[in-house]
């Protein structure tokens, strides 16, 4: 077996006049999970029929272990790749062990092509790892929706594939099921080393199940790659045009999709969405951030230390931001770059954090600001004797901020509401 | 295999392999068993039929007519003797081969299909031959060929033209969907049954024949009919009979079909081309008769299940006994005046097809 099962080498298609998918290239190693994602109509269907040769590509190849998978007659196809189709209708009364026998097709031969001892074990054990040996003489007819997926599932496995493709495996089951088949799937690709190609539409099971992603949009590869690396504010806005908030689970640490809702026409007069440079870290500017960013505001941050809790919060929403390496003081150009952004914005606010001679910088950099004249919020939860660490110098710059007009709140909350009241009254602040 | 429903259940993985298809075997077994009855059932009802008439005939002596019995030929009337060899036996072995050929076209159709309501002549088999037949009546031609006369001959190669021009009209590419051929074949088989009207309308003093043609009957059945349609049916016939898991596999859909690893096109062509060998030489035979494709392969797979391996043979039979009990109705209830056999069909099959829906629970021999 080379390293690399399944090649895809620049394929495209099209319905008619219409294309579907252009110029897709990817390579799925053995044992590899591969989730497709992409909003409707982004071609993750007409891929996955282009790899189970539904469909033949117009143009590029497709390679299964080196070999152009459509010099593969349809049985050898059968014998390597299994496919768990999008949905499966059952017109007619057969029993679970039926169905999952019909998988040993490719595997028999002769003229009367019986079923040997090979082929009732090889049925017998999908039917074990896919938990429905006790379904056996139940018609599929009377299965429920995840007991029947099972059973397809056992089917695909009864071929002894090394690929197994499946579209949207769960996209018509309740949550315990679509995590009951996502967990089985995990289970064989680890044990049997199966290969595993599947079109996800839940982002979430997605980045929870699958260590790969392919992200599709108009018929083409937006990104691949891990989870967190694909699954991004930047890509999901170009691939679904839709906003996302994404966090990290606080105890697992796993991607979590949160889509938020698209702010209607009529709301956008009424609720103003002003633009906010933020001044944060270690955590202090998150919360800020993603309250902000839910509104549909237009957030920046001030000068942020990677690797940062509020770095990582920035990164997740894809927010602009002048960051720096870690533990590193900010020099005069990122001092620059920061006043450049906070010049862009109709406010500036500044967290409840505490500052040292490292980020003393982001301090005057809102002083500089607040003299040009732009309105200034600061989150005074702390007084800030308690938060300086350089000596005395951050409390005289934020007194002295304080008697020029910036405006002092004393909680998150409050920030916000400050700055809604500031912009929704349509007033500007000057001198 | 004695291990209890529960044993097999919670089997170990130690057990051997084959315990989850304990069902299976017992229920490869019972459709031996039920194959097994259906022979015996149509050798007795072929007896039977053999027997009732204006000259009744005992099974004894068509036992030693048949030279089956002892004291074999010497005895025989030949009176009887010919009465047996020359109306009566071709008239039923007639019978078997049509009623065989519509049950398995039909099963063969409702699987392609996957649709329940699919007969024999739902791609416009019947309309086509309907159209052959009639012209050849009202154009008073006669020929003969192969021992056959115009009237089937025309029907059967109006139904072959029907057949290849409906599935030319549903290609697109080399991909035929089942869909496009189904609406295909109800669009040509209307437009040739408003033909066939427009013949009927015009036959004049042929109207009789020709009425009489298209509800379908035995009336002319010999040798000759017998000799011809064989050879069809055996290639038709074998060729589906051949194809059983295939056809099981396309009742999952032609996708799943081909993950599976079935060449599908040329399965459905191969399919195709061998219910409608069935379904020609069936109606140029017989003619039009109703409702046996559809019923029997329903009535068997209610009381069998779906399994094509089983389902295929088991409707020859079933459709051949059927047919062979109606002719025989056909030819004495009002003797001597003999009436359409698709009257019979639809009269017998309907309440019997309704019978076996209505109990199907308790009816059910597997599963």
């Amino acid at each position: 077996m080379s390293e690399v099962i399944l090649d895809v080498h620049g394929i495209a298609y099209s319905y008619g006049a219409v294309p579907a998918l252009g110029g897709i290239t990817f390579q799925v190693r053995p044992g590899e999970m591969v989730a497709v994602i992409g909003p409707n109509g982004s071609g993750k269907s007409t891929l996955i029929k282009c790899l189970n040769r539904a469909l033949r590509p117009r143009v590029g190849a497709v390679y299964l272990d080196g070999r152009d998978l459509w010099d593969y007659s349809l049985r050898e196809t059968a014998r390597r790749m299994a496919v768990v189709p999008q949905e499966t209708v059952v017109e007619f009364d057969f029993t679970v062990a039926e169905i999952v026998l019909m998988g040993r097709q490719p595997h028999l031969s002769g003229l009367f092509r019986r079923e040997g001892r090979r082929d009732l074990a090889a049925a017998r054990e999908a039917m074990e790892l896919t938990s429905t040996l006790h379904l056996a003489e139940r018609l599929v007819s009377s299965l429920s929706g995840g007991e029947r997926q099972r059973v397809i599932i056992a089917r695909a496995l009864a071929q002894e594939p090394e690929v197994l493709l499946l579209d949207e495996p769960t996209s018509h089951l309740d949550i315990t099921y679509q995590v009951e088949i996502l967990d089985l799937l995990t289970y064989l690709n680890r044990l049997k080393n199966i290969s595993i190609i599947a079109v996800i539409h839940d982002l979430n099971l997605a980045a929870q199940y699958f260590p790969r992603v392919i992200l599709l949009s108009g018929g083409r590869i937006v990104d691949v790659g891990p989870p967190e690396r694909v699954i991004t504010t930047p890509n999901i806005r170009k691939a679904y045009h839709t906003e996302v908030l994404l966090s990290r689970h606080p105890a697992s640490g796993r991607l979590l999709v949160t889509p938020l809702p698209r702010r209607r026409a009529g709301e956008a007069s009424g609720n103003p969405r002003p633009a906010v440079h933020l001044v944060g870290g270690g955590g202090t500017a998150a919360g800020l951030m993603e309250a902000m960013f839910c509104r549909g505001w237009k957030v920046t941050a001030g000068v942020l230390n990677r690797g940062d809790l509020d770095w990582e919060q920035g990164k997740l929403l894809g927010i602009e931001m002048v960051e720096i390496p870690p533990f590193v003081p900010i020099s005069d150009e990122d001092h620059c770059r920061n006043l450049a952004l906070v010049k862009r914005a109709d406010c500036a606010l500044l967290a409840n954090v505490p500052f040292g001679q490292g980020n003393l910088r982001n301090l005057y950099a809102l002083q500089e600001a607040l003299a040009d004249g732009l309105p200034v919020f600061l989150v005074d939860e702390n007084p800030i004797e308690e938060r300086d660490y350089t000596g005395g110098e951050a409390t005289k710059v934020y007194k002295r901020m304080v008697e020029k007009g910036a405006c002092l709140v004393p909680s998150e909350a409050s920030a916000i509401e400050a700055i809604r009241g500031r912009f929704a009254e349509g007033l500007t602040f000057s001198g | 295999m004695a291990i209890p429903k529960a044993g097999a259940r919670t089997a170990a993985p130690s057990a051997g392999p084959g315990s989850p298809f304990a069902v299976l075997e017992g229920k490869k077994g019972r459709a031996r068993i039920l194959l097994l009855l259906l022979v015996l059932l149509l050798f007795t009802t072929v007896a039977a039929a053999v027997g009732v008439g204006a000259v009744p005939i005992s099974p004894s002596e068509l036992l030693r007519v048949l030279g089956l019995a002892p004291g074999s030929g010497s005895t025989a009337d030949p009176v009887k003797e010919a009465i047996i060899f020359q109306l009566r036996l071709p008239r039923v072995v007639a019978a078997t081969l049509v009623g065989a050929s519509l049950a398995v076209a039909g099963a063969a159709f409702q699987a392609l299909f996957r649709n329940p309501m699919a007969d024999p002549y739902v791609i416009g088999v019947s309309s086509g031959a309907s159209l052959g037949a009639t012209l050849a009546m009202l154009l008073a031609l006669d020929f003969r060929f192969l021992g056959i006369g115009a009237v089937p001959v025309l029907a059967f190669a109006a139904a072959l033209v029907t057949v290849v021009l409906v599935y030319h009209l549903a290609k697109t590419g080399h991909v035929v969907s089942t869909f496009t051929l189904l609406l295909a074949g109800i669009a040509v088989g209307s437009f040739l049954s408003a033909l066939v009207s427009l013949v009927v309308y015009f036959s004049g003093e042929r109207l009789h024949q020709v009425v009489f043609w298209l509800m379908g009957g035995f009336g002319g059945a010999n040798w000759s009919y017998v000799q011809v349609a064989v050879p069809y049916f055996v290639l038709g016939a074998g060729v589906i009979v051949f194809h059983a898991r295939e056809l099981n596999l396309l009742l999952l859909g032609e996708e799943t079909a081909g993950y599976l690893g079935v060449e599908v096109e040329r399965a459905k062509k191969l399919i195709l081309a061998g219910a409608t060998l069935l379904t020609a030489t069936a109606v140029s035979t017989g003619g039009v008769i109703g409702f046996v494709g559809l019923v029997v392969p329903h009535a068997v797979r209610l009381i069998g299940g779906p399994d094509h391996r089983f389902l295929i043979p088991a409707s020859a039979l079933a459709g051949a006994t059927l047919m062979v009990a109606a002719d025989a109705l056909a030819r004495t209830v009002l003797a001597p005046t003999e009436l359409p056999v698709g009257v019979i069909t639809a009269l017998a099959g309907g309440p019997f097809f309704l019978y076996v829906l209505r109990n199907r629970k308790k009816m059910r021999f597997f599963a």
